[in-house]
Order: C-alpha cells, then sequence, then structure tokens
C-alpha cells in the first residue's frame, strides 16, 4: 500500500515539475517582439481571421526589408476565441510570457474592454482595430490603448447624416446581444436626437439566433422608416433573408459591422440594394486617384490578395495598419515599451493608412475623423460607393 | 402588445420547435433502448447539414447529395453505438453520459478542422413565402413541418407495424423480458442509434439552406433537443415532437411578446419548469416506485 | 494528502517565472471547484453538469461589490459564498429529490440562465461585456499583485479545504455519500436521510466553488458571464473524471494534467477539442473509475476493539411491531390486503406463501420502501406509516435485502459501520463486535467484490445486526445455503431472540422456518391464510391446499 502512494506521489512530482520546465520560454534572440491577439475562432472569427493575415502580411514585410536595425521582427500570436476571458488570458500570456513590445488586437471591443486594465498595469500599448466608444474613453484612463479603428460613434454619425439626406425621421435599431451591439445602441440612443431623429424601436438577438422574424415583425409594427442593424455573426445575415420573406419594405441600413467578406458571402441576394457602413479600402477601386487612401489601399490590397487569395476585408485594413504603426515606433525609437507608447501619441501626425489620415495625440487615441468611413450599397458583386458619398 | 404578430411568432415558432422535435426524437430512441443520454445527438445534425454542404460545393446535386449525406449519419450512428460497445463491463450510466460528452466535444473539433469557422449554407428551397393565417411562411418552414410530420409517419409504422419495431419497443419496455421471446437487445439498440442519428441528419439538411450551419452549433441544438424529450417524456418519440413544437412555440412568443434578449433561457425555464413540475413529461409515466 | 501539498508549496522553486506562477494559481483554483465538485459527483454520485455558475456567484459578487459598494475584497468573499449556498439550497431542494439524470439536465440550463440574468439586470451588472478592474485584494496598504504571493496566498486556502474535504471524505459522513451513490434504496434502509445529505453536499460544493471565483477575480481584475459558462463547467466534470471521482487527490490529478495540456498543445490549438474529447471518450470507456482508479482506495476504517453488553433491555412481551389493515395495490394487482398481525420483543415471525403471495411486499411495506394504500403500522408504539424508511431506520427496524445490497465501495468493515451509524458514535464499537461475531474479520478490509456468496449473505445480515435493531427483517436470508450454513443463521438468529430482538422473516426453507418461528403467517394471493404456531400451521389444510395440495414444500 504505502509504495502504490509513494509513486503516485513521485508521479505528481513528475508531472508538476516537468509542466513547470516545459512551460518556461525559449531563450530569446535578440528579435523585437509585437504581440497579436485577435479572435481566429469562434463567433467573431470572420474579423479576427483577416486581421492575424493582415498582421502577418506587416510583419513580414518589414523583415522582407531586412528587419529593424538588422533584427528580424517576430510575430507572437495568441487566439482570443471571441471570448473575454480568452482575451484577458491572452494579454496576460503575451505580456509576461512572450514579454512582447506592443500588442495588436483584440478583435471586438468586448475584449479590447477586458483587456484594458491588463495593459494600463503591465504598461504595455494596445492597438485595438475595434470600434467601441468606451475603448478610448476616458482618456484620461487609457493612456496606453489606441484604437484605429473607424469609432462606433463616428459610424453611428455617418448612417444619422444618411438617414437625414434620405428623409428618415423615426428609426428602430436592431442590435446583437454583445458589447459591439450595445455599444452602437448606446451611441444611437446619443447621437438620434442631435440629428433630429427619433429612435422609436429597440429590438435585439442572441449570437446564434436562427431566426429573426419576430424581431422585425416588431420593428414593421413600431411604424419605422429605417432599421439600423448594428451585430456581429451569422444572425445578422439571416436578418436580410428575413426581411424578405416578411416582403418587409423598410430598409436595412447596416453598420460596418457586415462590411466583410463573411457576411456578404453568406447573405447572398437578399441584402442587394442596402446601405452598408464601410471603408475606403473596400471600394478603393471606385475612389478617385487624388484621395488619400487609394495609393495605399490598392497597394495593400493587392499584396494580400497575392498572399492569401482573398481580398482584404475592413478591419483587416485597421490591423494592417496598427502592426504598421507599431514597426514605425520601432523604427523610430530603442524598442521599448513606454517609447513605443509615446511614440503613438505623438508622432502620429498625418499618417496615412489603408483605414484614413491617423491623428493621435494626448486627448485623442482615435485618431479619425468620418472620412475614414464611406457608404456603401451592396450590389450584385459584393458593393459598391454610394451616390450619397460623391 | 404586437397583436398582428403573433401569427407570425407562432409560425417561426412551429419552424424551430419542429426542429427540436427531430433532434428530441433521436435522444427518445436511443434513451428508451439503453438508458443513455446520447450529448452527440446535436453533432449528427451538424455534420448532416455541412456534409451536405462539401458534396453539393463538387457539384453534386442535392437530391443526390441529400441521400449521401443520409447514409453518412446511418454509419456515424453505427460508429457511434459500437464505440460504446467497448465499454467495460459494469459502466454505469454516469459513463455513458461522460463517454458521449467527450464524443461530442472531439466531433466538434473534428468538425472545426474539417469545415473551419465560417457558417455555410447551400440552396434548397425556393424562394418565396406563402401567407397563411396571417403569417408569411416560407418554403423552409413548410418542408420541415412536412418532413417532420413524414418522419413521426414512418416512426409510427415502423415501430407499431412491422416485426423490427415492435420489437424495439419491447426491448424499450423490459429487455430482459424481451430476451426471453429471442430479441437482441443490442440489435435493438444499434437500431435505435441509427435511426437517431439518421433523423437528426435530416434535421440538419433541413435546417442548414435557411438558417445555415457551423462547426459550434452541435451542443446548443442537443440542449434543446432533448429539452423537447424531456417535456414530452424521456421515452416516448412522438412525445419528444409533441415537447418540441410546445419549446418553439414558447420561444416563438417569448422572443415575440416578452423579450429577444432572453431566446435560449425560454428553453431552459421550461426545462426547469418540467423538471420541477412534471418530471416524467408531458406523456411519460411516473418511475415506478418513487415513494416519495 | 500532505505529500501532494508539500509538492504544491515546492513549484515555485522549480519556476519563478509570473506567467507559469499565475497558470499554476489558475489551476489552483480550479482544484478547489473541482474538489468540492467531487464532494458531488464523486461522493454523492449527483451530476452537475452547471457547476461554473457557483463559481460565477462567488466571482460576481466579489466584483460587483468592490467596484460598485466599496465593498473591500475580504469581506465580499463572504457574500458571494453565502449567495451561492442559498442558489444551491434553493435549486437543489426540488431537484435533489428526483433519482437518475435529472440534476443533470437541470443543471445545464444555468449557464444561459446566468447569462440571461446578467444581461436583463447590465445596468449594474455590466451586461455581457462583464466587469473590467476589478481591484486586488489588499491586506493593510500592501496590494497583492505579486504572482508569488498570491500563489501562496491561494495554495493556503485550497490546503485548508483540502485537508477539510479530505478529513469529511474520510469520515463516516464520507461512507454515507458513497452509499448513497451506489445505492440509494440501501443507504435510506440503513437509515440515511438520503435527500438532506445531497443538499447538504450540494449547498457544500456550491460555496465551496464561490470561493474559488472570488480569488479568481481578484486576480485576474475582470469577469464576463462567459468565462464561467458552459465550457467551463463541462471541463470541470471532464478533469474530475479523467482524474477519478471519489478520491479527491484524484480531482486534483485530473486538473493537474488537463489544465497543462492547452499549454502544451500550443502548436496544435485547434485539435486540442477533438484530443481532450478523446482522451475522455477513452478514458471512460476504459478505466471508468478514471485514474485514480487503479490505485486501490485505503480504508481509513478498521475493527476497534469492543466489549460491551448489548444496547436494548427490552422487556420480553413489549409488542415491537403492529400492523392493521394495510392494503396495497400496484397498478390493478393487489398485491396485498387486510394483512394484520403483531410482532413482540424476543419474537421470530415467518412469513411464508407460494410465489406472488405478497411476502416481498409486506416486508417492504413495513420497512417502508413503498407506502400502504390504506391500513396503519406502528413501530414500538408509533405510527410509522407516514414516515420514510430512513427515519424508521433510527427507530430501531433494520432489514436486509433478497439479494444482498452492499455497498461496492466500501470494504465490509465500512459497510458495517453504515450499518450501525443509526447509533451514533457507538458504531464501530458495534460494528466490530457483530464482525467477530460472525467470523468476518479477515475480510473486514476485503472490497465485497473480493467475498464469496455465503460471506456476502453474512455480511448483509451482519449490516442489519450492527445496529442493533428492535425489529430485524430478513428477506430470504437461507436462500443458496448449505444445511450447516443453516444451521449457523439459525443459531445466529436465536442469540438476536435472547437479545430482546424481534424478527420477521420471510422465507420459503422450511428446514430454517419451522425450528426457528415462535410463529408463522401464511400469505396466499396477499391475503392472511393463517397466523399461528409451527405446528397448527404445519397441520392446517389449507395451506396445504395453497402450496398445490397435499404436499408442502419440506428441505430434505
Amino acid at each position: 500500500m504505502k509504495l502504490v502512494h509513494y509513486l503516485r506521489n513521485s508521479l505528481f512530482a513528475a508531472a508538476a515539475f516537468a509542466l513547470s520546465a516545459l512551460a518556461q520560454p525559449a531563450v530569446a534572440q535578440q528579435t523585437y517582439k509585437i504581440g497579436a491577439m485577435l479572435d481566429v475562432t469562434g463567433g467573431a472569427s470572420f474579423l479576427g481571421k483577416p486581421e492575424h493575415n493582415a498582421v502577418i502580411l506587416a510583419v513580414e514585410e518589414a523583415n522582407q526589408a531586412g528587419g529593424i536595425r538588422g533584427n528580424k521582427v517576430e510575430l507572437v500570436f495568441e487566439d482570443t476565441k471571441s471570448t473575454e476571458t480568452d482575451t484577458v488570458l491572452a494579454a496576460r500570456k503575451l505580456i509576461n510570457q512572450a514579454k512582447v513590445l506592443a500588442i495588436v488586437g483584440p478583435s471586438r471591443t468586448g475584449g479590447a474592454m477586458a483587456a484594458i486594465p491588463i495593459v494600463t498595469e503591465a504598461e504595455v500599448a494596445l492597438l485595438c482595430p475595434v470600434s467601441g466608444v468606451n475603448v478610448i474613453e476616458p482618456i484620461a484612463e487609457r493612456k496606453w490603448v489606441f484604437r484605429p479603428g473607424q469609432g462606433g460613434d463616428l459610424s453611428v454619425a455617418k448612417v444619422l447624416d444618411y438617414a437625414k439626406r434620405a428623409g428618415w425621421k423615426k428609426l428602430g435599431i436592431l442590435h446583437s446581444a454583445d458589447a459591439y451591439g450595445e455599444d452602437g445602441r448606446d451611441n444611437m440612443r446619443k447621437l438620434a436626437k442631435g440629428a433630429g431623429v427619433s429612435l422609436d424601436r429597440e429590438e435585439s438577438f442572441p449570437a446564434n439566433s436562427t431566426d429573426l422574424k419576430p424581431q422585425l415583425a416588431k420593428l414593421k409594427s413600431a411604424g419605422v422608416d429605417a432599421i439600423f442593424m448594428h451585430g456581429l455573426g451569422a444572425p445578422s445575415a439571416i436578418v436580410y433573408k428575413n426581411a424578405r420573406e416578411l416582403e418587409l419594405a423598410t430598409p436595412i441600413i447596416s453598420g460596418h459591422g457586415q462590411a466583410n467578406s463573411a457576411f456578404r458571402n453568406a447573405v447572398g441576394d437578399a441584402v442587394i440594394g442596402q446601405p452598408i457602413v464601410g471603408a475606403p479600402v473596400l471600394v478603393w477601386s471606385e475612389l478617385p486617384n487624388s484621395h488619400p487612401q487609394r495609393k495605399v489601399s490598392e497597394s495593400f490590397v493587392t499584396k494580400y490578395q497575392a498572399k492569401f487569395g482573398t481580398a482584404p476585408d475592413m478591419f483587416a485594413g485597421v490591423a494592417y495598419d496598427s502592426a504598421n504603426m507599431v514597426l514605425q515606433a520601432l523604427r523610430e525609437t530603442n524598442g521599448d515599451r513606454a517609447q513605443i507608447r509615446d511614440w503613438l501619441e505623438n508622432k502620429v501626425k498625418n499618417y496615412i493608412g489603408v483605414t484614413g489620415v491617423f491623428n493621435f495625440s494626448a486627448q485623442d487615441h482615435g485618431g479619425l475623423k468620418s472620412d475614414a468611413l464611406v457608404m456603401m450599397i451592396a450590389d450584385k458583386d459584393g458593393w459598391r460607393l454610394a451616390d450619397y458619398e460623391k | 402588445m404586437d397583436w398582428e404578430a403573433i401569427p407570425q411568432f407562432l409560425a417561426g415558432g412551429l419552424a424551430i420547435g419542429a426542429v427540436y422535435g427531430l433532434i428530441g426524437v433521436g435522444f427518445s430512441l436511443i434513451y428508451s433502448t439503453s438508458k443513455v443520454i446520447n450529448f452527440a445527438q446535436g453533432e449528427f445534425v451538424v455534420y448532416g447539414g455541412l456534409a451536405t454542404v462539401s458534396l453539393t460545393l463538387f457539384n453534386i446535386p442535392a437530391s443526390v447529395a441529400l441521400p449521401l449525406s443520409l447514409a453518412a449519419s446511418l454509419v456515424m450512428g453505427g460508429a457511434l453505438q459500437g464505440l460504446l460497445s467497448t465499454a467495460r463491463k459494469g459502466s454505469n450510466e454516469l459513463t455513458y453520459i461522460m463517454t458521449t460528452i467527450g464524443v461530442a466535444i472531439a466531433l466538434q473539433g473534428l468538425a472545426h478542422q474539417i469545415w473551419g469557422t465560417d457558417y455555410k449554407t447551400y440552396a434548397l428551397y425556393p424562394q418565396g413565402t406563402i401567407k397563411m393565417f396571417g403569417a408569411s411562411v416560407n418554403y423552409a418552414t413548410m418542408t420541415i413541418l412536412l418532413m417532420t410530420a413524414v418522419v413521426c409517419i414512418v416512426l409510427w409504422v415502423f415501430l407499431f407495424r412491422t416485426m423490427v419495431g415492435k420489437a424495439m419497443r419491447a426491448c424499450a419496455n423490459d429487455s430482459r423480458a424481451a430476451q426471453t421471446v429471442g430479441i437482441r437487445p443490442r440489435r435493438m439498440v444499434l437500431l435505435a442509434y441509427v435511426a437517431s442519428a439518421a433523423i437528426g441528419g435530416l434535421a440538419g439538411m433541413l435546417i442548414t439552406p435557411s438558417q445555415m450551419m457551423s462547426y459550434d452549433n452541435g451542443v446548443i441544438l442537443a440542449i434543446k433537443g432533448f429539452t423537447a424529450a424531456i417535456v414530452g417524456g424521456l421515452a416516448n418519440p412522438f412525445g419528444a415532437v409533441v415537447g418540441g413544437l410546445v419549446l418553439g412555440l414558447i420561444e416563438g412568443l417569448g422572443v415575440g411578446l416578452i423579450s429577444s434578449d432572453l431566446q435560449n433561457a425560454y428553453a431552459f425555464l421550461t426545462l426547469l419548469l418540467i423538471l420541477l413540475v412534471r418530471p416524467q413529461g408531458l406523456f411519460g409515466r411516473a418511475e415506478p416506485g418513487s415513494a416519495r | 494528502m500532505l505529500g501532494i501539498l508539500a509538492l504544491f508549496v515546492a513549484i515555485p522553486l522549480v519556476s519563478q517565472d509570473p506567467y507559469v506562477l499565475g497558470v499554476w494559481t489558475f489551476l489552483l483554483l480550479n482544484i478547489l471547484v473541482v474538489v468540492g465538485l467531487d464532494l458531488l459527483l464523486g461522493y454523492a454520485g449527483q451530476l452537475s453538469l452547471g457547476h461554473g455558475i457557483f463559481v460565477a456567484i462567488g466571482a460576481y459578487a466579489s466584483g460587483l461589490l468592490t467596484t460598485k459598494a466599496g465593498f473591500s475584497g475580504w469581506a465580499a468573499i463572504p457574500v458571494g459564498m453565502f449567495a451561492a449556498a442559498l442558489l444551491a439550497a434553493i435549486v437543489a431542494i426540488p431537484t435533489l429529490r428526483l433519482r437518475g439524470y435529472y440534476l443533470a439536465m437541470a443543471t445545464l440550463g444555468f449557464p444561459v440562465m446566468f447569462d440571461a440574468v446578467i444581461r436583463i439586470t447590465s445596468q449594474w451588472s455590466g451586461g455581457s461585456s462583464g466587469i473590467i478592474s476589478i481591484p486586488r485584494l489588499k491586506i493593510g496598504g500592501y496590494i497583492l499583485r505579486d504572482p508569488l504571493v498570491y500563489y501562496y496566498l491561494v495554495l493556503g486556502v485550497v490546503a485548508v479545504v483540502l485537508v477539510l474535504v479530505w478529513n469529511l471524505a474520510n469520515s463516516r459522513l464520507g461512507l454515507k455519500l458513497r452509499a448513497i451513490h451506489a445505492d440509494e434504496t440501501a443507504a435510506s434502509a440503513r437509515g440515511i436521510n438520503v435527500t438532506l445529505l445531497k443538499v447538504i453536499v450540494f449547498v457544500l460544493s456550491a460555496t465551496i466553488a464561490a470561493l474559488s471565483g472570488s480569488l479568481y477575480v481578484h486576480n485576474v481584475q475582470f469577469v464576463a458571464p462567459d468565462t464561467f459558462g458552459l465550457n467551463y463547467s463541462l471541463t470541470l466534470v471532464i478533469m474530475l473524471v479523467v482524474g477519478g471521482m471519489g478520491r479527491v487527490w484524484g480531482g486534483v490529478l485530473g486538473v493537474v494534467l488537463l489544465g497543462w495540456m492547452p499549454e502544451l498543445l500550443r502548436e496544435a490549438a485547434t485539435w486540442q477539442p477533438v484530443i481532450f474529447g478523446s482522451i475522455l471518450a477513452i478514458i471512460m470507456l476504459f478505466a471508468p473509475c478514471g485514474l485514480a482508479g487503479f490505485v486501490r482506495r485505503r480504508s481509513f476504517f478498521s475493527p476497534v476493539d469492543s466489549g460491551t453488553a448489548p444496547l436494548l433491555p427490552t422487556l420480553s412481551q413489549q409488542r415491537v411491531l403492529a400492523v392493521k389493515e394495510i392494503e396495497k395495490t400496484f397498478g390493478g394487482v393487489q398485491a396485498v390486503k387486510g394483512l394484520s398481525f403483531d410482532v413482540k420483543a424476543g419474537e421470530i415471525k415467518s412469513i411464508i406463501g407460494p410465489n406472488g403471495a405478497g411476502k416481498s411486499t409486506a416486508l417492504a411495506l413495513i420497512s417502508g420502501t413503498i407506502t400502504a394504500d390504506r391500513g396503519a403500522i406502528e413501530l414500538g408504539g408509533h405510527s410509522v406509516a407516514e414516515t420514510p424508511d430512513y427515519l424508521r431506520a433510527r427507530r430501531g427496524l433494520a432489514r436486509t435485502f433478497q439479494h444482498a445490497r452492499l455497498i461496492p465501495s466500501l470494504t465490509v468493515y465500512e459497510n458495517m459501520v453504515l450499518g450501525a451509524s443509526v447509533l451514533g458514535s457507538r458504531c464501530e464499537v458495534e460494528a466490530s463486535k457483530i464482525l467477530r461475531q460472525l467470523n468476518l474479520v479477515d475480510v473486514a478490509r476485503a472490497f465485497p467484490e473480493e467475498t464469496n456468496q455465503y460471506e456476502r449473505r453474512l455480511i448483509e445480515i451482519g449490516i442489519a445486526l450492527a445496529a442493533n435493531p428492535r425489529l430485524l427483517l430478513l428477506d430470504e436470508p437461507g436462500a443458496g445455503l448449505s444445511s450447516t450454513e443453516i444451521e449457523q443463521l439459525s443459531a445466529l438468529l436465536r442469540e438476536q431472540r435472547q437479545r430482546g430482538c424481534a424478527i420477521v422473516l420471510v422465507d420459503h426453507i422450511m428446514s430454517l422456518v419451522i425450528p426457528l418461528s415462535d410463529s408463522i403467517l401464511v400469505l396466499n394471493s396477499g391475503m392472511p391464510i393463517i397466523d399461528g404456531s409451527p405446528d397448527k400451521v404445519i397441520a392446517d389444510p389449507e395451506v396445504r391446499r395453497a402450496y398445490l395440495g397435499e404436499r408442502s414444500d419440506v428441505h430434505a
């Protein structure tokens, strides 16, 4: 009996020590480590995968050009699995285990909110390709957080402007029951009145909804002029199909959560003719040559397409810009975490990214204006620039 | 209160309810013959749908892809039963539950590997809707309801009019007594698994064209499917269908009249209610020997 | 157990890397929850598939109270634990009355319900985004931020809980829980209040889980509704089941092995679920008791010295059992009708009759396993018609079953201690006494599957006797015994009669029944034919007729 217990305890000991030892990070060579934490699995993988590709592309380009001061740039990647919890764990891992100099990610507003206290305490710059307003406000508590993604408030402002032009007075909102969806709803609540529009009805859907006809029926009976759709995931495609089936005449105008190829492929013809908030990179071929994003978008899209076989999505562009900003910061500083943050805050002025022209400052870690967004209309082949923009 | 929209809520509820019912039938068949709760039931649905998508991507027409997919489901069901039969003697119910949970997790992971994370769909139903009693009913809904009815009829004929089916019912009733008249419980259990997999796969094939399917849908479908089975009475497959429809209606009305936020919560509230008030379900019998 | 704790203390000596310590801290927190879950699942056998909700309650209580209500972290922890205990009690009481899978199914909905509640109350609960910037714990002015310090803090808590649970599990309570897991009917018959214990264990495991949740948020400083959702709950069960239920250290092993897997499989991260699921399925198929099942459980119970006289000085004429006009119908078949009889202290009454006469039913009615439709049953003057079987056991009733219901996961001696548990602290003394009386000392530390048929029969009787019952019910104790063994059994029962115990015996074997009984009751088709002395009964013509004509079933 005693022998067995001795063996059992030895098994524990062996397991414990072996596992601890295995988890030690490998001896580091002199490389510059950049972290990326994105949702490549889970409900937001349609965002995360293109973003991951874009960051890979940026780092690859940098290394092919000789690295930074002769040293390679190493991308350390963690999958945040579309949950806040895994985002927090990924952040800790990147900061404590891999000891990265800055982090690009995560893919969703909810994840960003969760990661903020961690990067703030650890003093590592975080560049979030998300749109939540609270990610960079209040600025006094967001010293280490940057958001190169078009803000949800900008997106809503664009929608409201379009609504004004179209003569819509009463809006309904259909949003996903998560942080992204609630951000859109909160922005709309805040900005609608100022634009002369009333928000008459609010409906929501959980991520695994398969039938949104009840919500659409309720919006229809509220008699709204248009429905603002702000959500992530498969249900957003189902909404359009359901609208067709209900023969809903009310237009559905979508936030930028739908400006990606996964959605466009899934929804098929049901979305044709509907307006969607998008980004220049998606309709770059329709931009005039003088447009600041035209050249960089063309270059990015071509390279992305050559390497990955599909066109990049809007937030892939944001991730690309984020990675490139970090790389530029590395080039112009000594590669120290605090210096990178300071560079971002002070030296990103009239920085031409794929997403837009960035101007960060101590008061503004978003850096974009509403021209970073364009209204698109879904057509047979994808989308085109809406006449409203021209 | 949106009175006019109620028919729409009901129609939607019936449609999802029928699907829950089909999945519930699978649980019921397996439980009644082997007393096992098959947590991998939802994966049959997922694989049925996704496999059909893959076949159609090879330009195989739906009329061929569907039967092929169904055949694959049959094999899957048989394989699962074969796996479970290797369990050591003396394994109790908990062991089987945990095994099917393990299989479900592994299958979901495998589906992720094969089909990735995107939602997939294929074309099956013609476009358009029919207005019925104040609701817009699309072809998907009609087909699903029709097929559910067909499955019920086929199942009834099988269980009550064929020898094999009667043998299966006998086995479900009392497997030791059934053995004394020459029925082999192992065969009946195998049959139950194969049938459940086929019905589950069929459900997957029916819903993928309208709702899309992704590798991780299995869990929530399984949970709702067996809520349906419990509401109806675990050992009664027809009860499962009714249970599914009831569940679907509750969900549809709940989303429509109360709040869309709580869509999944309605199923669990129903489950909890039934377990507390009438654990044997609508059509089940109280367990004999429960003195309390 | 102490060895394991020592190992954990030593871990930081191998690696001070904050990330590694963070992972170990996380594993320790999981161990905390899993050990509590083991009490529920491994010991009491109740499958909770949504246990994460209790962790979440602790986490949210701590998170909300510290960020929104200015509580200190330490003050918030007990609040969370209490809230979890409350919810567990509310949920457990209705659902644990059911048998089988029902608790598992009810608990499966917990993560969804929790998520819904959080989202409905999102104004102050943080909604689906969760709660951020949860402050760390402080001692005085010192903030507990250092991973090493936190590791030891958590380890301290885990150590205390582990020791407590370990002691609990190896106490009489542990025996009772194992009995419930293996055979609730037998457990009840031995005087165990099954429902109450299940609820207590459920509440206890929930409280421990909440503690873990609180410690988690003060380290990670974040919680969302999905942090402890269905995936987490399932993972807990998987870790426990793979490591080995019902051993305490099995859960620890499962957490350590499966907890490090994601780290080791980083390269093949997307294959993780396939590997995880496969491991679970394979272990369940080939090692259903988990990895710990390969190690024989060491029993902490051994026979003790005993010596004093029997407990109950009963007056020889006192009426121990009074049955009045009881009836029981099963779905149209009248199993027992109009049955009345008395049994006095020190009297042996046998009930005989052809097959299907209702003998086992009568016994079950007296023991309380089933309730009579009509009529009254009195035990020592008190009515027990409405009393459940475990209370009857505590009033001095003990029974054996037709097929010996020994608890397979308990040793022979432990089974007897269980039988004697109605006596409270005297139970080991009495159990040891009976063990010696029955000459079973050699198999005291063996498990039932290692004993033979006759020994098992003896043990079954021994379990009943160990309770020093006033009334002993024996269901076919003679079946399959040789004539020598029947002699031995008769001698044993006469000794009990000497002691003042009343015995009701159901059997077919006349060589046991006739010499032993003071009175014999004959049943046919649920009704009594005659109740009298053995001579009278043998001679009675109706009795002969009931047994198929003139031939009576006399054992050679």
